[in-house]
């Protein structure tokens, strides 16, 4: 885009290299993968809480496919706030899924409120701080 | 009791600095539909704290709540890569 400065501005698009399917079919595959890997601690994948589980690995799918566009934009002073909040959300949902089911192995019983303290704050920080890249982005 | 107590303040606390703070940005930056998906996002925190408080721990509500949070991540995405279009042209 030509200004009437003169300066030739770049496009700000951000490069892709493989397309959004691609990009959601590996983060997909990685966090079936994740969800395998940590329920074999536990009581198996067939015994998983798979009400809670499910819907936290698709919350995962998004985040992480969102986290790979975000590397992407342009870099500005406000860019940290967007990975740090998408990084706390991804986080959170990375240690839901194994506290369910820790939660899951004495039915009946659930975990101190002290475990669920830190994922909820990091959750509610973490949209704070896409916020904030927000309100510093938009003029 | 008291635990849950505190987990729920805390909760609610933070939906209502998300809403006050997304109000704040509304207001001063005069752009409604930027910051529309975080009132979402703090009115969905305080109704999550609420469900808590009530113990409403039903299979299809809670359902619900985890689907609106992906749906208001998957909002704020394409807000987020919008801005970023509109911000170099």
């Amino acid at each position: 885009m030509v200004k009437k400065t003169g300066v030739v501005q770049k496009s700000n698009k951000h490069v892709s290299f493989v397309s959004t399917i691609t990009v959601v079919v590996l983060v997909a595959l990685a966090v079936a993968a994740y969800f395998f890997i940590v329920t074999s601690f536990f009581r198996g994948w067939q015994n998983a809480k798979f009400f809670d589980d499910v819907p936290d690995m698709v919350f995962l799918v998004v985040s992480l496919t969102f986290l790979y566009y975000a590397f992407g934009f342009k870099r500005s002073p406000a860019k940290k706030w967007l990975i740090l909040g998408i990084s706390l959300l991804v986080l959170v949902k990375l240690i839901e899924i194994p506290l369910q089911e820790l939660q899951a192995l004495t039915p009946g019983v659930s975990l101190e409120v002290i475990f669920w303290m830190p994922p909820i704050i990091m959750f509610g920080l973490g949209f704070l701080c896409i916020l904030q890249y927000l309100g510093e982005r938009v003029k | 009791m008291n635990d849950i107590l505190i987990y729920i303040l805390t909760e609610a606390l933070l939906g209502i600095l998300v809403l006050w703070k997304t109000c704040l940005y509304m207001v001063n930056k005069r752009k409604m539909a930027v910051f529309l998906p975080f009132y979402f996002v703090g009115a969905t925190l305080l109704f999550h704290a609420g469900l808590i408080f009530y113990q409403a721990y039903f299979n299809l509500l809670w359902l619900g709540l985890e689907a609106t949070y992906v749906l208001l991540m998957i909002w704020i995405a394409k807000t987020v890569i919008g801005v970023n279009y509109a911000a170099g042209r």
